[in-house]
């Protein structure tokens, strides 16, 4: 036990992996936030005037809204005339038209990072819009998805391209009032993800975007927007590392999905901000608005996380079941570890007639690490023959964490089945006895039981996130048992 | 202007006429006077909730906020009869003593006003100091306005071989009325007892703030009944609160049918190793009522566990609520905590919001809750379907035998008897059921 307990101490004082600072100049607004700031960002971006006053909207509400304390997370206060709310790479010219033209610093970035953007992103058959900070920089593959018919660019060149299409759909999932953060994100929001899936189209190939901050004082609003139309289908991936810090980083993006009749969207995330050193120094709040409407009739929305960084993590990616014998999806994992906190889960709206929702929740709670899963399920009284299913299981670590469950059942329909399960267990000595006996290092067992724990939310991922997930969360984990 | 409004000060928001009336009438001792000021102080903080507060977020108490409530009339206090149930007695008209039936001197019961006026050191000590104010802000107001109620100070090593049966009746006139029953149980060391709190119908628009303390002594077992039958139009506002300490435990069955609007708030604090809790519960409402159950368990020390069985049967425009939370605090290692809570949706208008909560900070513990909401077996159906009863009458008794889960695990015959036709009377198609029971 005795080695054993020294691994543990060096793999606990184990530094983050991706904490380095690519040293670029930056051409960064000074901190600070008013009216000045949203129409300089709007008038960097080009942006057309319904999009400004869209911005102004949003700002003007936020500006009356109190920030909301009911999550069971505690939070340093958050400054928000402290924050840069813009911040974007030099451009040589009028910017990169391939990845030759991309500063090499970047591309070494994310060689560091792994992400497959050069050959390796053909090989892997995956387009990456890489976002560094908060302006887009290359996107490949864009031919082949043209020639698809779909859409997939940076949120500031739709901004430019396809006006019609955001007037059309911005802001109808995640209205600018929907809650503090998402009206802050509305009125700021630099940069994203535009995904437009035209009608029977299926997309060649997994669309998938690296976020990463880097300026130091930024805080990141993405706005992601995800159309599919008629009979379409996409599968999306979201994958973030963040260099180390020692002040808390805001992150606060708006994800809106769109499924319209026969539409499927698959949206998988793997999270992992800098979480703050094992003090809880520093780390990322990561307060995200993630939100989808099953529209048409048969859409299929299904949200998969795996959330290991960050020092705090609020987010409920929750589907609107519109659509008649739509299906909404919701598999999480989530690891607080160190002084980590979550406070996410989900929510189902049943509103049209035989909907159904799944929802698998895993939670994994080491050090002191708080984690709490809070969802609402929520069955219309038209919502006829609807059908829910929740499982929420918490793993706990260590004697000084916690494990929390929050849910939230409406149900005002007699047709309507709903059902909540969950369970709190440790890692038994059983099952780590057994494991060592049979030669197993402690760690890899931990590992295995975890990984074991987490099964039915891992397989649901695309399988190269399968595989980073898993290695994610020994990372994370090793050392919480000891 | 009461002294009580002075002591909290000129910002503090007002309170409606009539808890002022009622504040300046409810009198006391000095000791008893600090606390009466303290909740009504804490009341006149929090105010009335709103559905913006998160304890109070789907019942809405307009209907309340909008009467004001004053002292009733005059009436018989008529013990409703159960069958086959024989048991000392005392009842209440709008929450003052009215009439006891066979309570016996010796065995520690006796009216809460009495025990007051004789200095009874039990009062002192614990009258006011179970249930949180903080949490539950209608018990605070109890506090301001009760005026009578019953001791129970049961010495160690007492049992109680009868039942305790305490009846509490509304009696209004043109204007609606307050009671404010007070119950303050105090088991020593090993005792045991059996207390039923009947709730009946009586008449009238009433509000009652219903307010149990239990201070369970080392091994001592409470088993404790709750009826709350009362009239349709009536406002139910309870909170039954226990500390429970070493190997002592506290069963509770809940019964709610009645009122327009009904709410208990059940908590238990296992303060010492040992202590265990169950929690049986059952509300059936129908047309527009409105039934709240919230529990609350605090697993503070090692080794003690929790026990919650709630079902509900909702039909009409009813609404029922259930919201059970099991805090699991740090270093309570070996606790067991299980809860469960099943609904019934028999009308489209009918509509049930139910929130099974946990908080966990050790990690050696046993948790688990489920919630469900559905129909009933399809296949339960087609089995009596086959034996030739109908689909209707196949309905009622499967919804009966669903709600008779909780009602079995009363071991009081004649009360469990009693709570049944309670049920069967509120379900379609009773006759039949009636049949077959």
């Amino acid at each position: 036990m005795a080695t054993g307990q020294q691994d543990v101490e060096q793999l606990v004082a184990r530094k983050y992996r991706h904490g380095f600072v690519t040293d670029i100049e930056s051409d960064t607004v000074p901190p600070g936030l008013d009216e000045s700031v949203i129409r300089l960002i709007s008038h960097k971006k080009k942006e057309p005037e319904f999009l400004l006053q869209w911005r102004l909207r949003a700002f003007e509400h936020w500006l009356t809204m109190p920030e909301p304390d009911w999550a069971h997370v505690r939070i340093a206060p958050i400054d928000y005339q402290a924050i840069s709310y813009y911040s974007a790479p030099k451009k040589k010219t009028d910017g990169p038209k391939s990845l030759d033209e991309v500063d090499p610093k970047l591309l070494e970035t994310y060689d560091k990072l792994g992400i497959p953007l050069h050959e390796r992103a053909r090989l892997a058959g995956v387009a990456v819009d890489a976002v560094f900070d908060s302006v887009s920089v290359a996107t490949t593959f864009k031919q082949k998805l043209k020639d698809a018919g779909v859409i997939f660019c940076p949120f500031s060149e739709a901004v430019q391209e396809y006006p019609e299409l955001l007037e059309k759909y911005l802001g109808t999932v995640v209205p600018p009032g929907d809650n503090f953060f998402a009206a802050l994100n509305s009125a700021v929001f630099t940069d994203g993800s535009f995904v437009y899936i035209p009608k029977g189209v299926r997309c060649p190939m997994e669309l998938s975007t690296y976020f990463r901050i880097n300026a130091a004082n930024t805080g990141q609003f993405e706005r992601t927007l995800i159309v599919a139309d008629e009979g379409s289908h996409v599968s999306y991936l979201e994958g973030c590392t963040a260099p180390m810090r020692d002040e808390n980083q805001l992150h606060a993006a708006v994800v809106e999905l769109i499924a319209e009749d026969d539409a499927e969207i698959k949206y998988s995330t793997v999270q992992n901000w800098y979480p703050g050193d094992e003090n809880g120094v520093g780390g990322i709040y990561n307060f995200v608005t993630k939100r989808g409407d099953c529209r048409g009739r048969n859409a299929k929305i299904s949200w998969t996380q795996v959330e290991t960084g960050s020092a705090i993590t609020w987010k409920y990616p929750s589907c609107i079941l519109r659509g008649d014998n739509s299906v909404g999806e919701f598999y999480s994992v989530a690891l607080t570890n160190n002084l980590q906190q979550a406070d996410t889960g989900t929510k189902m709206i049943h509103i049209g007639r035989n909907t159904r929702s799944t929802i698998v929740s895993k939670g994994i709670s080491a050090g002191r690490g708080q984690n709490a899963y809070r969802g609402l399920v929520k069955i219309l009284p038209g919502a006829e023959g609807a059908r829910n299913h929740t499982q929420c299981d918490s793993l706990l670590m260590g004697s000084d964490c916690g494990a929390h469950t929050f849910p939230y059942m409406e149900i005002g329909n007699p047709t309507a089945v709903v059902e909540h399960e969950a369970t709190t267990s440790k890692i038994s000595d059983e099952q780590l006895f057994y494991c060592r006996q049979r030669g197993i290092s402690e760690e890899d067992a931990v590992n295995m039981i975890v990984n074991g724990f987490c099964k039915e939310v891992f397989r649901e991922l695309p399988m190269e996130f399968a595989v980073e997930a898993q290695n994610l969360l020994s990372v994370s984990l090793e050392g919480a048992v000891g | 202007m009461s002294t009580a409004t002075a002591a909290r000060g000129a910002h503090a928001p007002a309170l409606p006429d009539w808890i002022e009336h009622a504040a300046a009438a409810a009198a006391g001792p000095a000791w008893l006077q600090e606390r009466r000021r303290a909740g009504l102080a804490a009341f006149a903080a929090a105010g009335f909730p709103t559905r913006r507060d998160e304890a109070w977020k789907y019942t809405d108490l307009k209907l309340v906020t909008r009467r004001s409530f004053g002292a009733g009339i005059a009436a018989a206090p008529e013990l409703p009869a159960i069958e086959g149930l024989d048991c000392p007695s005392l009842v209440f008209v709008n929450g003052r003593l009215a009439a006891s039936h066979g309570v016996p001197q010796a065995v520690g019961v006796q009216p809460l006003a009495a025990a007051i006026a004789a200095d009874d050191p039990a009062c002192r000590e614990l009258l006011a100091t179970i249930a949180d104010p903080a949490r539950h802000r209608f018990a605070a107001l109890s506090t301001a306005l009760f005026a009578d109620g019953v001791l129970v100070d049961l010495p160690a090593g007492t049992v109680l071989e009868q039942p305790l049966r305490l009846v509490f009746l509304a009696a209004a006139g043109d204007t609606p009325v307050l009671e404010c029953p007070r119950v303050l149980i105090r088991a020593g060391a090993n005792s045991r007892a059996t207390v039923i709190e009947h709730y009946g119908a009586g008449t009238g628009e009433s509000l009652s703030l219903a307010v149990t303390e239990v201070a369970a002594g080392p091994g001592a077992m409470i088993e404790h009944y709750r009826l709350q039958e009362s009239a349709p139009e009536a406002f139910h506002l309870g909170v039954l609160a226990a500390r429970l300490e070493r190997d002592s435990t506290l069963v509770s069955h809940n019964l709610s049918v009645g009122g327009r609007i009904a709410r208990l708030d059940l908590d238990a604090a296992l303060a010492e190793p040992g202590a265990h809790v169950t929690m049986n519960g059952l509300y059936v409402v129908r047309e527009r009522q409105h039934a709240d159950s919230h529990s609350r368990v605090d697993h503070a020390v090692p080794r003690t566990s929790s026990d919650q069985l709630y079902r509900g049967v909702l039909s009409g425009k009813s609404r029922a609520v259930f919201n059970g939370k099991a805090v699991v605090h740090p270093g309570a290692a070996g606790t067991d905590a299980q809860q469960s809570n099943a609904n019934l949706l028999l009308s489209p208008d009918a509509e049930i919001d139910t929130k099974p909560e946990l908080e966990i900070y050790a990690d050696d513990v046993k948790c688990s809750h489920g919630a469900t909401t559905g129909q009933l077996d399809a296949n339960a159906l087609f089995y009596l379907r086959s034996r030739g009863v109908d689909e209707s009458t196949a309905r009622s008794l499967l919804t009966f035998a669903f709600a008779d889960v909780v009602l079995a695990r009363m071991p009081l015959a004649p009360l469990r008897r009693h709570a049944e036709q309670l049920v069967v009377g509120r379900l379609p198609d009773a006759d039949r059921i009636r049949e077959f029971t």
